[in-house]
């Protein structure tokens, strides 16, 4: 022991034995200090005020650390002839101070600490939903309200200050005296008229901190973007996002990372969707009106969520207004909307029904819009009801159908269906749980039996129902643990005919895949954040034979760990590490040449196809400048196994072996993003440029050597960026420029017995022309009357220009002979510029 | 095939509001390789196929411009050589010449043969076995609408019998008249050259076969007919017993003629054969059956 040391405990110990003397002394005193009797007034001072005067009046000697005197005022209050400890009593209620006499002074300190909790839901009140990733901040700690609006913030019993915000909301601020558990439902106020928002922004509040993983778009902020034909869209909006690649013109496919197509889930109200495209891909199957939430994890995914290696796509639909009855909908060349939405009970029930029909078959019959007919609709309808306030349910299905047809009666029809029921406990005021069942399917008609005179229909789909509860516990501020589990009955239907036994359809599978997670948050200190967790699941397939007969097939096992270290250097930088290990159970094998889904099926990991894995590692330095411009540099790196490609000459459809045409292998992606933002004022956008990289190696197929994913786009530039002129014109624009796509073409040719047969010397090497596209869009509000004001009635017009100087970015390319024998391809394309023009409303 | 090949080349053309122009990709620089196809049959003369490859859009596209001139070709066996000789006929239906290397000798039954080819400085080296047993054609029929993998259409059926005792590869091969009456792959033949001659034309199969499951046993395969015909039409029906190497070599060119215009379907690379990476093609024996005549009933 050093001397330091010993005087350190010196000290210490000869403070606590003349604390424990005069503790014993004073109690056998007669006269307390605490009894003696004094007259004083208080005239709405301070606390810290009030001892003072306290003192000075009672001659007595108080000890106290200031800083634990909250410089907070008492209400004007006089005492006559009352006892020390009375007043004493009286002023420090809920200040979470206690008293006691030492020798001859009254000394002041803390009370033991005890631990209460605010919980509740923060909403929109004026239509009284809940309002998804609001922040709570508490002095120093913060809350975000999570899917369901639900919050918990526990902290020592005191009195603070309650600050509540969401974007495109006014903050709300009000002050907590926390003595006890509390339940508070906060409603936030919009800033402006729904229809308006696009010109809220972050708010100043919105600092490093809340700009993590996850990356979110509200519907006002999808309908300011610009697209096909002037048709809103999720999926479109994605591909604008940085870090989002779209592997060819008009595909409503995504790229995250230099992962597949596949990669990616997609969930509407937590039920997965299979194929979320209308429209051969142009249009994705989400009506813009049924959408109240978009959320992407694509740098790191959570524990709570999993199943696919690349991103996540939690889309959350509207669940209606609580409290008045609103149309909405809109008209575009491609289609017409329509919604409304009200109370079923007022404040305890609300609905909202919405159906979106494409006029595209209406065109047919006069201007020939397209070549081929084509019409989509979805419908969504979502309900809720609040049993009380620790109880809800809700209840939401989804249908989409799309049917192709060709003048030779040839047809191609595909339909989504999802439905889920929910229901929120809320178990005590640090546990909320959520029991959910799900209902998915996905099917896909190509019928081309007209010609042919053996029916051929050829049928892929997957059918899915499932149970899950998630759980959340707020341990205390700063530290959640969520941890859930699910069941899932997979029903695959990789590829069959109308008639299930004929020899041409694939065995259909089986799936029971049960899973299990662990998620914690926790704040290890102001600047370190850390989250981590797991995923395990097991994955049991049967094989379904032709008489119906079931066969055990093959098991996976899978066990995801993950974390993510958060370093914040202040409240403005911060720097990001994360790993995660995905596993993914089912692939979707796809065509190499183009994208289309009807060429191609969903299979489960079985015994001939392997479960898919990943290792991610990525780290991300981020900077908030002035609160107005946002900085993030990335590096990713990213090992995938089991990555599955066809072998030459595989063809998926009607063709019962090509299970056997796969071959697995390694996939290798790396990259850096650069992302600039302006995230308020009139002018603000986004600009970013990634360079990236995406490989496959796999036995079987380019003689084994590595070759560039069809993802492979190694320079990507996005620009996207809206100018508010007025409240009611803005104008935006976006403009990508990419790497064409990989494809492999034949280099040579020799003759054969008459024919020319193509050389082909490497999969993948050729490459498109690089891509490049500019987009206008024009937003017009019609000047609001006052009738309109009372009415609330809001329109919108939008005008827009996609591909601005008529760029003919190539879908695919085929090969044909002249006359003259000479071979030539040609390249399939968007014809050039699209003007469009929409118009959107709400009452 | 033809179905679903129609059906996804609708959707292809018509793609919404797709417009085409002309390939602006630009293919990997091209090593060009030759291209080698000798057959050897005994008792007859040998004839090698000895041609450039030249990349997949090049202008040269004749066949006196992919020929190759002053190559020296040999084929040993047993120490005897036989030095082969540029030769051509010409082709009245694709109204050009077509060059090819003739020998002199008639090739042995049983013989082992080795192929020799020095040209430009590089030698390309093969050799094949004159080993092969012709099969025996029970009959022939004929059927207007079959159904397989690939769709509907009418076919040619021969019925045979697979060699005993030995893993055997097959292909078909018709030979008929044609004139400028009959159309070939939806297109009538041209009369530029023809005129109003008869030629002898050589239908071969595009599928060939192997004898796995099926030793010793009755084989049956039917042809899509690649010429049109008229009740009455006759032609001789052979089929070829074939080498591995031929084998290999034609069901690669089966899948790739498959793949080529179809976009849906992935592309076939041909892998290495006799000749490594030097050349492309094949050098073997073959030994046809007798031929059985067949006369088209519609």
């Amino acid at each position: 022991m050093t001397f330091v040391h010993f005087n350190k405990w010196f000290k210490n110990t000869t403070f606590i034995l003349v604390l424990i003397f005069s503790s014993f002394e004073i109690s056998l005193a007669q006269d307390s200090l605490l009894n003696k009797i004094v007259s004083i007034s208080f005239n709405r001072i301070t606390l810290n005020e009030a001892i003072q005067e306290l003192q000075k009046v009672s001659q007595i000697s108080f000890a106290y650390d200031p800083a634990i005197i909250l410089n907070r005022r008492i209400s004007a209050q006089a005492f006559s002839a009352q006892k020390v400890e009375i007043i004493l009593q009286v002023i420090f209620n809920g200040t979470g101070l206690q008293f006691r006499e030492v020798a001859s002074s009254i000394v002041i300190t803390r009370s033991p600490v005890s631990i209460r909790t605010i919980n509740g839901i923060v909403y929109d009140a004026e239509t009284g939903e809940n309002l998804i990733g609001a922040t709570l901040q508490i002095n120093q700690v913060k809350g975000v309200t999570n899917q369901y609006g639900y919050y918990s913030i526990s902290l020592p019993a005191d009195a603070y200050t309650l600050t509540a915000s969401y974007i495109g909301y006014e903050t709300k601020v009000q002050d907590l005296n926390l003595q006890k558990n509390n339940y508070l439902s906060i409603g936030l106020k919009r800033s402006t008229f729904n229809m308006q928002e696009v010109y809220v922004t972050a708010p100043a509040s919105d600092s490093i901190e809340t700009l993590n993983s996850v990356k979110s778009i509200s519907p006002s902020q999808l309908k300011g973007m610009p697209f096909y034909a002037g048709e809103a869209d999720v999926i479109k909006a994605l591909q604008m996002q940085s870090g989002v690649k779209n592997p060819s013109e008009g595909s409503s496919g995504l790229s995250i990372r230099g992962g597949n197509l596949d990669q990616n889930l997609v969930l509407v109200d937590e039920a997965p969707v299979y194929n979320p495209s209308h429209l051969f891909g142009l249009i994705s199957i989400f009506n813009i009106d049924a959408i109240k939430k978009l959320q992407i994890y694509k740098d790191y995914i959570p524990a709570n969520l999993g199943g696919r290696l690349s991103s996540v796509i939690d889309i959350k639909l509207e669940e209606g207004n609580l409290n008045d009855f609103h149309i909405k909908g809109g008209i575009s060349l491609l289609s017409a909307r329509f919604a409304a939405e009200g109370p079923f009970v007022k404040d305890k029930s609300s609905y909202l029904i919405s159906f979106r029909r494409s006029l595209t078959d209406l065109y047919n019959s006069g201007f020939r819009f397209f070549n081929i007919n084509a019409n989509y609709y979805d419908f969504n309808f979502k309900t809720n009801y609040i049993l009380n306030k620790s109880n809800r349910v809700y209840f939401s299905v989804y249908q989409g159908f799309d049917h192709l047809f060709t003048d030779n009666n040839y047809s191609n029809n595909w339909s989504n269906t999802t439905s889920t029921f929910r229901f929120n406990h809320i178990f005590n005021p640090r546990l909320f749980v959520n029991f959910s069942a799900i209902y998915s399917n996905y099917i896909n008609a190509l019928d081309i039996t007209s010609l042919a005179t053996i029916n051929k229909e050829w049928l892929t789909g997957i059918r899915d129902l499932g149970l899950k509860g998630d759980f959340t516990f707020y341990k205390r501020a700063g530290n959640t643990i969520q941890f859930g589990i699910s069941g899932t009955r997979h029903h695959f239907r990789p590829g069959e005919t109308a008639d299930y036994i004929s020899n041409l359809s694939l065995n259909r599978f089986r799936v029971n895949d049960y899973g299990a997670y662990f998620n914690q948050d926790r704040n290890l200190s102001p600047e370190l954040y850390l989250n981590y967790g797991f995923r395990a699941g097991i994955f049991a397939a049967e094989e379904e034979n032709r008489v119906n007969r079931l066969e055990k097939n093959k098991t996976v096992y899978n066990f995801e760990p993950r974390l993510q270290l958060q370093y914040s250097f202040n409240s403005n930088q911060a720097l990001k590490i994360s790993y995660m290990r995905n596993s993914q159970n089912l692939q979707l094998v796809q065509n190499n040449e183009i994208s289309y889904s009807s060429f191609e099926t969903w299979i489960p990991a079985n015994s001939k196809v392997k479960q898919q894995q990943s290792d991610v590692f990525s780290t991300a330095y981020t900077h908030l400048v002035n609160r107005w411009y946002f900085i993030e540099v990335g590096l990713y790196y990213k090992k995938m196994y089991n990555q599955a490609d066809l072998t030459d000459h595989s063809q998926i459809v009607f063709n019962p072996l090509f299970e056997s045409s796969l071959r697995f292998g390694e996939g290798t992606a790396y990259g850096s993003e650069i992302t600039f933002a302006k995230k308020t004022g009139r002018l603000t956008g986004e600009l970013s440029y990634i360079y990236s990289r995406s490989f496959r190696k796999i036995m079987g197929i380019n003689s084994g050597l590595k070759y560039p994913a069809i993802y492979d786009l190694p320079n990507d530039f996005k620009i996207s960026g809206s100018y508010h002129f007025s409240n009611r014109l803005t104008v935006s624009t976006f403009f990508n420029y990419s790497n064409g796509r990989p494809v492999t073409l034949p280099v040579g040719f020799f003759t054969d017995n008459g024919s020319k047969v193509p050389i082909y010397e490497g999969r993948n090497s050729s490459r498109f022309p690089d891509y490049s596209r500019l987009d206008l869009v024009a937003e017009l509000k019609p000047k609001i009357k006052e009738n309109d004001v009372k009415k609330k009635f809001l329109s919108i017009w939008t005008f827009g220009i996609y591909n601005l100087y008529s760029r003919r970015n190539p879908l695919f390319y085929r090969v044909t002979q002249l006359e003259s024998h000479r071979n030539i391809g040609f390249e399939e394309s968007f014809s050039g510029v699209i003007p469009s023009i929409s118009y959107s409303f709400k009452y | 095939m033809k179905q679903i090949f129609i059906f996804f080349s609708v959707i292809s053309v018509g793609f919404i509001l797709s417009c085409e122009k002309n390939i602006t990709v630009s293919p990997p620089a091209y090593n060009n390789k030759v291209s080698i196809t000798g057959f050897i049959e005994p008792d007859s003369i040998p004839v090698v196929y000895f041609n450039r490859t030249v990349p997949y859009f090049d202008k040269a596209v004749k066949k006196n411009e992919l020929m190759i001139r002053n190559a020296l070709i040999t084929i040993s066996s047993n120490g005897s050589t036989d030095k082969l000789s540029l030769d051509s006929v010409f082709d009245k239906i694709d109204c050009q010449f077509d060059y090819f290397y003739n020998g002199h000798n008639k090739i042995l039954a049983n013989t082992k043969y080795d192929l020799t080819i020095i040209s430009e400085g590089k030698t390309y080296i093969a050799n094949a076995v004159t080993n092969l047993f012709a099969p025996a054609i029970d009959s022939v029929s004929y059927v207007s609408n079959y159904n397989d993998l690939y769709g509907e259409h009418e076919g040619v059926v021969t019925y045979f019998k697979d060699v005993p005792n030995q893993v055997n590869y097959y292909r078909y091969e018709m030979i008929r008249s044609a004139d400028t009456s009959i159309m070939k792959a939806e297109a009538t033949i041209k009369r530029a050259c023809l005129g109003k001659d008869t030629v002898t034309v050589h239908e071969i199969g595009r599928a060939v076969f192997e004898d796995v499951g099926k030793e010793g046993k009755q084989i049956t395969i039917i042809v899509e007919p690649a010429y049109s015909h008229k009740k009455g039409t006759k032609g001789r029906i052979f089929i070829q017993s074939i080498d591995k190497n031929a084998y290999v070599f034609f069901s690669q060119l089966d899948r790739q003629k498959l793949a080529q215009f179809n976009p849906f379907v992935e592309p076939v690379f041909l892998q290495e054969g006799q000749f490594g990476n030097k050349a492309i093609g094949f050098f073997a024996a073959k030994k046809n059956s007798k031929p059985i005549t067949f006369t088209y009933p519609e």
